[in-house]
């Protein structure tokens, strides 16, 4: 019995696996500085789930949005050890050296960067609507969160990134 | 900057623009790791399980010798009768009907130990006066008492004498 069980779990791990490691990645890449740091934050965010396959919710959706949300906490819990804002305002400064500030390169550094400034939540309520074009509804299914929560960090991040790449402009 | 600009902003500098993915070798690796961790985990908590049932055995061990003795019914006395060698016949005949005289104090001390302990048949047989019929046969009797403590008491009856 024990064992069944242990093989289900394996062949439900597989299957969140199969279906959503590309996913994950992507997102990963945008909350993140750099492919390595996505890279390990997918790799851990699935073995959370065969930590603890009992805490993955059953169906394709839930088990997506928890694993969605187990890649934004590992997101914050990143954010809090390193302290990454105050790091980001320095690597804000290395853009604006160069004399072509059109130049494509500098400007995903640019907006990188400035997402970067971004807590992770709404870092990842700003990617998922605006980069990845999921609606506000399913960016709160997969957040865990209300959607007047998800709007109001929509809003803060718009704010927040106009003041950034503003400043950046206007040097 | 409005909404429209900020939007094509923002997917311009988008940081995945210039990601290809996870390589085949790395989702390959990855999907190991990870499909691995379940048992992984399993044989980690095999040591620890194997500790903790070894240490609740050794307190059920330790619990059971060193249990204090209560409520325990006392020990059965151990009483064993033993007949003596028959003595020598005596060269003075005794009275057949005379029966068998015990001193006061054994008495009572018999009458007390009759009621503080309890006695096998055989014991309490060779406690009866012997019947005049049988007196010239009864042989000499012994009385063995062992308590828990391991002392030994041993009584001598021998019919119309006193007992040592």
């Amino acid at each position: 019995m024990d064992t069944s069980r242990q093989r289900t779990s394996t062949e439900r791990l597989a299957g969140l696996f199969d279906a959503h490691h590309e996913r994950l990645f992507r997102l990963a890449c945008r909350l993140s500085s750099d492919r390595e740091e996505a890279r390990d934050l997918v790799q851990e965010a699935f073995l959370r789930a065969a930590r603890r396959p009992a805490a993955v919710p059953e169906g394709e959706q839930p088990g997506e949005a928890w694993l969605v949300r187990t890649l934004v906490n590992l997101c914050r819990d990143r954010y809090r050890r390193l302290g990454v804002r105050s790091r980001v305002h320095e690597s804000l400064r290395k853009p604006e050296e160069t004399d072509h500030p059109e130049d494509a390169a500098v400007a995903r550094a640019t907006v990188k960067a400035a997402l970067a400034t971004l807590a992770p939540r709404r870092r990842a309520a700003i990617v998922l609507h605006e980069l990845e074009g999921v609606p506000v509804r399913e960016v709160a299914r997969l957040l865990g969160i209300a959607e007047v929560t998800v709007r109001w960090h929509l809003l803060a991040a718009r704010r927040e990134l106009a003041h950034v790449l503003g400043k950046e402009d206007r040097r | 900057m409005n909404d429209e600009k900020f939007r094509q902003r923002l997917r311009g500098g988008d940081p995945f623009a210039d990601e290809t993915g996870l390589t085949p070798e790395e989702v390959r690796e990855m999907r190991r790791t990870v499909l691995t961790a379940i048992p992984e985990r399993r044989r980690r908590l095999l040591p620890a399980l194997a500790l903790a049932g070894a240490a609740a055995v050794a307190v059920l061990i330790a619990l059971f010798v060193f249990r204090p003795d209560t409520g325990a019914p006392p020990r059965p006395q151990r009483v064993a009768t033993v007949t003596a060698p028959p003595s020598p016949p005596s060269r003075e005949p005794e009275p057949a009907a005379q029966t068998p005289v015990l001193k006061k104090t054994e008495k009572k001390t018999l009458h007390h130990r009759r009621h503080r302990r309890s006695m096998s048949p055989d014991t309490l047989a060779a406690l009866e006066p012997p019947q005049p019929a049988e007196q010239k046969e009864t042989p000499i009797r012994e009385i063995q008492f062992s308590t828990p403590g391991g002392t030994r008491i041993i009584w001598t009856l021998t019919p119309g004498k006193a007992s040592h």
